[in-house]
C-alpha cells in the first residue's frame, strides 16, 4: 500500500450489518474491511442491493435498529470507535466530522423549510454561530459549492430549485461545518449526465481545496474512473476487489470486475450485441455456497463451490478470488 | 367475536315478544312499581312509567338495528350509483356532482335531518330514508374514486369493444371490483346510522311514542332529577346503543384488514 | 395567486346559495309549508291564518318568498322569528358567542390533545401507550355523545358534585347580598367549570379520529428521506420530531379538521341540548320543534357561511405550511 498508516481516517474492519425481516435474516453487508485515507477519494462500486448503501448508513450509525443490526470489529474514525460513542455523541459527529450526501436531493431536503433555513439550523447547530453568522456562513457556503446569487437562494424552498442546485445545496450542508469525511451515496445518478460532470468537478475541488476524503458510492463505473484514487468492488455483501483506479480498469483482477468492464459498450469496435455477466445477482436471503459469485463465474472451480475466499493480495490490489490464493490444491 | 354479538343481538331482536318478561308498553302508575332498581322480575328495572326497561330494550333493539340496516341500504344505493355514474362518465358531469358533494358535505348533516323530521315527521321508514339522503356524500366520493381508476383498465376497454353498453359494465364489471370495500363503508354505515337514529331520538325527532328506540329510551332520562334517582334508565340504552356501534365498528376494522389492508388509506 | 382565492370566494358563495335554496325548499316541500306551524293548531281559525300569512308575507308563491328572503338576508334582515316575533338576527346574535365560546375550547382541546397524542403514539410505535391511545381512539370514535353526557352528569354533577350539571354560568342575581367575585382566577374558574364537561363531550369523538390521522400522518412523514438527510446531518432527535417532521405532518391534518367542521356544529346540537347551554344548537332544536322556518333558515345560513369560512382559513393554513401550494396557486 502506498499511503502511510498515519494517514487513515477511517477504518473498518469486519463490519457486519443484518436485517431482521419477515422471511428471514438478510446480510447486507457481510464483513468488510475498508480503510480510508485523508484527503482520498475511495469509490465503492457495484451493484443494487449489494449492500453499499447500507455500508455508508453503518458508519453513519443511521440504520434503524429494529430491523437491523450493525456490528464491527473497528469502526474508527481518526482513532475515535464510533461504535462507543452514545447517540447524543454521535449526533455531534453527524454533519460535523462526516457527512452524508444522498440520491435524491428533492426528497432529501425538507420542503417546507427554506435552503437558507436548513443550512443555518446546521452552522447554529454544531459551529454554535448565532443567526446573523450563521446567515453569512450559510452564504459562503453556497458560494463554495458555486451556486450563483447565494444571497437569494437563502430563501428559496427545495422544489423552485433544478435538480443540480440541489444536489449542490446538498453538498454545501455537507461541508458547511469542515468534516473530514463525506459519503456520497450515488450523487449523481438522478441528475442529467451535462450536471453529473459538474457536480463530480465540485467534488473533486472540494477534496483538494476542502481536504476532504470522499467515500463514493456508484454503481456507474464513469464516475469511479473520473474522480475516484481507490476503488472497492462490492457484491452481495463482501468486498470482492480493492485497487487503485488505474489497476482497475488497467487490469481488473475479481472475474466480477472483469464482467463489469466487459459490458461496457466499445466505441471503437463494432459489436452486436453487448457482452452481458451471465445469471443474476443472488437473492440475499439464500445465498450461493462458497464464493457468492461462483453460479455466473466463467473460472469456476471446485473450491470455489464449497468455500467463500478470503481477500489475496496481488501486487498492490486486494482480491477475494481462489485464482489467486498460491499453493491451494484446485 | 363481534359477530357473536350480532347474532345474540338479532335473535333478541326477532325473537323480542318471546324474551319479554312484560308488556313494554304497559304503563304503571303504581307507587311501588315506578323507577325501580334492576330487580329479579324487571332485570333492568322500569322507567319513570313503570314500563319494564328489559323488555323496552328488546322491543327498541328491533327498531334500532332496523333502522340502521334500512337507512345502509339506501345510503349504499344512492352513494354506489351516484359515485359509479360520476367516475365512470367523468368529465363535466363529475366535476358538478362533485362541487355539489361538496356543497352537501359542507353543512352538518344533523341540520338537515333535524328540519326534514321536524317537517315531514316521519314514520319508521321516512327516518331510515331521512338519514339515508344525507349520509350518501362519503359513500359516493369512495365508489367515485375507485371508478375513476378501474376505468382505466384493460378489462373495461375489452368489455367496450364488445359492445356492451355502458350500464352492463358498470352494473356487471366494475361494481363486483368495488364490492369488498362497499361493503365495509355498509358497516360503517350502520355504526353511524344507529348512532344519528339514537342521537335523532333522543332530541325527540326520531321515533314517536308509542314507538320508541334505544336512543328515545334515553331522552326521557335525560332530566336532572330523574337522573339522579334512576341512572339505569339512562345506562342500559345507552350502552346498548355503544356497544352495538363499537362492535359494527370493530366488524368494519376486520373486514378490512382481512380483504384489503391498503383500505386503510382511505380517509373517512 | 389572488386567482385561486377569488375562485374560492365565488364557489363559496355558490354554496351559500345552493344551501340556502336546499333549505328553503325541503321546507316548503314539507305538508304545511312555511306555515306548518299554525296548520296544526284547531284553535286558530281559517281568519287568523290569512291574517297571519298576510302579516309574514307568507300569501306569496314560494319562489318569490324566496328572493324576498334572499334579498332581505344579503342586507342583513333575517326576517321575524314566528316564535318570539323579535328579530331573527338578534335572537341568533344573542347565542352564538356561547355557541362559539363552547365550540373554540373544545376545538382547542382537540386539536392539543390529538397532536400530543398522534406524536406519542408514532415516536412510542407498537408501545403500550401506542396501543392503549389506539383502543381509546377506537371507542371514542363510537361513543354516542349525548350518551356520554349523561353519563358524565351523573358521574360528576350528581354524584360527585364537582362540576355543575347545566348552564353556561352562574347567574348572580343580587349584587347586593353577593359580592361579585374580583380575584382572577375565581373568575376564571366561574367561567371554565360549566365549560369543561360540554366542551368535553364535544371533543371526545374528535380526538378519537384526529389522534389516529395525526399517528399516521407522523409515521408517513419520519420514513421521508429530508428525516434522513436531517438526521445525517447531525440534527438531535427531538428537534428532529417537533421541528422537521411536525411541520410536514401538520399539513394533511388541516385538511381533515377543515372537512371535520360541519361535525363540530352537529356535535354542537346535542351537546347544547344535554348541558342546557344557551347556544344556537339549543336555538335550533327548539325552532325544528314549533317550526319557526325563519329561525331554521337564519341558523342554516349562518352556520353554513361559519363552516365555509372555516374551511377557507384551513386553505390558508395549509398554504402557509407548506410553500409547494403557494407556488402553484
Amino acid at each position: 500500500m502506498v499511503n502511510i498508516l498515519a494517514d487513515i481516517l477511517l477504518e473498518l474492519k469486519n463490519l457486519k450489518t443484518k436485517f431482521k425481516t419477515y422471511n428471514g435474516e438478510v446480510k447486507a453487508v457481510d464483513g468488510i474491511d475498508l480503510t480510508v485515507h485523508k484527503k482520498e477519494v475511495l469509490g465503492i462500486l457495484g451493484e443494487s442491493g449489494c449492500g453499499k448503501s447500507a455500508t455508508a448508513l453503518s458508519i453513519m450509525r443511521l440504520i434503524p435498529s429494529p430491523p437491523g443490526e450493525v456490528c464491527a470489529d473497528k469502526m474508527e474514525l481518526r482513532g475515535v470507535e464510533l461504535q462507543f460513542l452514545t447517540e447524543k455523541q454521535m449526533s455531534k459527529v453527524r454533519g460535523n466530522e462526516i457527512s452524508m450526501i444522498f440520491q435524491d436531493p428533492l426528497s432529501a431536503l425538507n420542503p417546507t423549510f427554506t435552503v437558507g433555513e436548513q443550512l443555518m439550523e446546521l452552522l447554529m447547530l454544531h459551529q454554535g454561530f448565532d443567526r446573523n453568522t450563521a446567515y453569512h456562513k450559510a452564504i459562503e457556503a453556497l458560494n463554495i459549492v458555486q451556486i450563483p446569487a447565494a444571497a437569494n437562494r437563502l430563501s428559496d424552498y427545495p422544489h423552485q430549485l433544478s435538480g443540480g442546485m440541489r444536489q449542490r445545496v446538498m453538498l454545501a450542508m455537507a461541508c458547511a461545518c469542515s468534516p473530514s469525511l463525506l459519503l456520497a451515496d450515488e450523487p449523481t445518478t438522478a441528475l442529467d449526465v451535462t450536471v453529473q460532470a459538474q457536480i463530480l468537478d465540485l467534488l473533486s475541488q472540494l477534496q483538494s481545496e476542502m481536504e476532504i476524503a470522499i467515500m463514493l458510492i456508484t454503481h456507474d463505473l464513469g464516475v469511479v474512473a473520473e474522480i475516484a484514487q481507490r476503488v472497492a468492488v462490492m457484491y452481495a455483501g463482501v468486498v470482492v476487489e480493492n485497487a487503485t483506479v488505474q489497476n482497475l480498469f488497467a487490469k481488473p483482477l475479481h472475474p466480477y470486475t472483469q464482467g463489469l468492464l466487459a459490458s461496457l459498450p466499445l466505441l471503437e469496435v463494432e459489436q452486436e450485441r453487448l457482452n452481458v455477466i451471465p445469471g443474476g445477482v443472488p437473492n440475499m436471503l439464500d445465498l450461493p455456497s462458497g464464493c457468492r459469485f461462483h453460479p455466473r463465474c466463467p473460472h469456476c472451480w471446485q473450491i470455489c463451490r464449497l468455500q467463500e475466499p478470503p481477500l489475496f493480495s496481488q501486487n498492490e490490489s486486494e482480491v477475494r478470488c481462489w485464482l489467486f490464493a498460491q499453493g491451494i490444491d484446485k | 367475536m363481534p359477530v357473536a354479538y350480532y347474532v345474540v343481538i338479532i335473535f333478541f331482536a326477532v325473537f323480542a315478544p318471546f324474551f319479554a318478561t312484560h308488556n313494554p308498553t304497559y304503563i304503571s302508575l303504581d307507587r311501588e312499581q315506578i323507577k325501580l332498581p334492576p330487580t329479579a322480575s324487571h332485570f333492568f328495572g322500569t322507567d319513570n312509567l313503570g314500563r319494564d326497561i328489559w323488555s323496552r330494550m328488546l322491543f327498541g333493539a328491533r327498531i334500532s338495528l332496523l333502522i340502521g340496516f334500512l337507512t345502509m341500504i339506501i345510503t349504499v344505493i344512492l352513494g354506489v350509483a351516484i359515485g359509479a355514474v360520476s367516475g365512470f362518465y367523468g368529465g363535466k358531469l363529475d366535476f358538478i356532482m362533485m362541487r355539489f358533494v361538496d356543497i352537501l358535505l359542507s353543512l352538518p348533516t344533523i341540520f338537515l335531518v333535524i328540519i326534514l323530521a321536524a317537517f315531514f315527521k316521519p314514520n319508521f321508514f321516512g327516518i331510515a330514508a331521512i338519514i339515508g339522503m344525507t349520509s350518501w356524500m362519503r359513500t359516493a366520493r369512495l365508489v367515485r374514486g375507485q371508478f375513476l381508476s378501474l376505468k382505466e383498465e384493460e378489462f373495461v376497454a375489452a368489455a367496450r369493444a364488445l359492445g356492451y353498453s355502458d350500464c352492463r359494465i358498470i352494473v356487471f364489471h366494475l361494481l363486483p371490483n368495488v364490492r369488498p370495500l362497499i361493503i365495509v363503508d355498509a358497516t360503517l354505515l350502520i355504526a353511524q346510522a344507529v348512532l344519528l337514529e339514537s342521537a335523532l331520538s333522543f332530541l325527540g325527532f326520531g321515533v314517536q311514542p308509542p314507538q320508541f328506540s334505544w336512543g328515545s329510551m334515553l331522552s326521557a332520562s335525560q332530566h336532572i332529577v330523574f337522573l339522579g334517582e334512576a341512572p339505569w334508565t339512562a345506562f342500559f340504552p345507552g350502552t346498548a346503543i355503544f356497544i352495538t356501534v363499537l362492535c359494527f365498528n370493530f366488524f368494519s376494522e376486520g373486514l378490512r384488514d382481512a380483504w384489503d389492508p391498503k383500505l386503510k388509506n382511505i380517509v373517512c | 395567486m389572488g386567482n385561486r382565492y377569488l375562485k374560492r370566494l365565488a364557489t363559496l358563495l355558490l354554496s351559500l346559495f345552493i344551501v340556502s335554496l336546499l333549505a328553503f325548499t325541503l321546507i316548503e316541500l314539507s305538508p304545511g309549508g312555511a306555515m306548518a306551524r299554525y296548520l296544526e293548531n284547531p284553535k286558530i281559525s281559517q281568519a287568523d291564518r290569512a291574517r297571519i300569512a298576510l302579516r309574514f308575507g307568507l300569501d306569496k308563491p314560494a319562489p318569490v318568498r324566496y328572493l324576498i328572503w334572499l334579498r332581505n338576508t344579503v342586507q342583513g334582515d333575517l326576517g321575524i322569528s314566528l316564535m318570539t316575533g323579535r328579530p331573527v338576527l338578534t335572537e341568533i346574535l344573542e347565542r352564538l358567542p356561547a355557541t362559539l365560546k363552547l365550540m373554540t375550547f373544545s376545538f382547542i382541546i382537540s386539536l392539543f390533545a390529538a397532536i400530543a397524542i398522534g406524536i406519542y403514539s408514532a415516536t412510542h410505535r407498537h408501545s403500550l401507550g401506542d396501543n392503549l391511545a389506539a383502543a381509546c381512539s377506537f371507542l371514542f370514535l363510537s361513543l354516542p355523545s349525548f350518551w356520554f353526557g349523561l353519563l358524565m352528569i351523573y358521574l360528576f354533577a350528581i354524584r360527585l358534585d364537582w362540576l355543575p350539571a347545566g348552564g353556561m354560568i352562574t347567574p348572580w342575581f343580587d349584587p347586593d347580598k353577593y359580592p361579585l367575585p374580583t380575584r382572577p382566577f375565581v373568575i376564571f374558574w366561574e367561567h371554565t367549570r360549566y365549560l369543561l364537561m360540554p366542551a368535553t363531550v364535544l371533543s371526545l369523538s374528535n380526538i378519537g379520529s384526529w389522534s389516529r390521522y395525526m399517528r399516521s400522518s407522523m409515521l408517513d412523514v419520519v420514513s421521508q428521506n429530508y428525516i434522513r438527510t436531517a438526521r445525517a446531518n447531525g440534527v438531535p432527535e427531538r428537534k428532529i420530531v417537533y421541528k422537521h417532521a411536525l411541520r410536514n405532518a401538520l399539513t394533511p391534518l388541516v385538511t381533515l379538521v377543515g372537512l371535520n367542521l360541519p361535525s363540530f356544529f352537529a356535535g354542537a346540537v346535542v351537546t347544547e341540548q344535554i348541558f342546557a347551554w344557551p347556544g344556537m344548537g339549543r336555538l335550533f332544536i327548539s325552532a325544528a320543534g314549533n317550526r319557526d322556518y325563519q329561525v331554521l333558515m337564519g341558523i342554516t345560513i349562518i352556520t353554513a357561511v361559519l363552516v365555509l369560512l372555516g374551511n377557507l382559513l384551513a386553505d390558508f393554513l395549509y398554504a402557509f405550511l407548506d410553500p409547494r401550494i403557494k407556488c402553484e396557486g
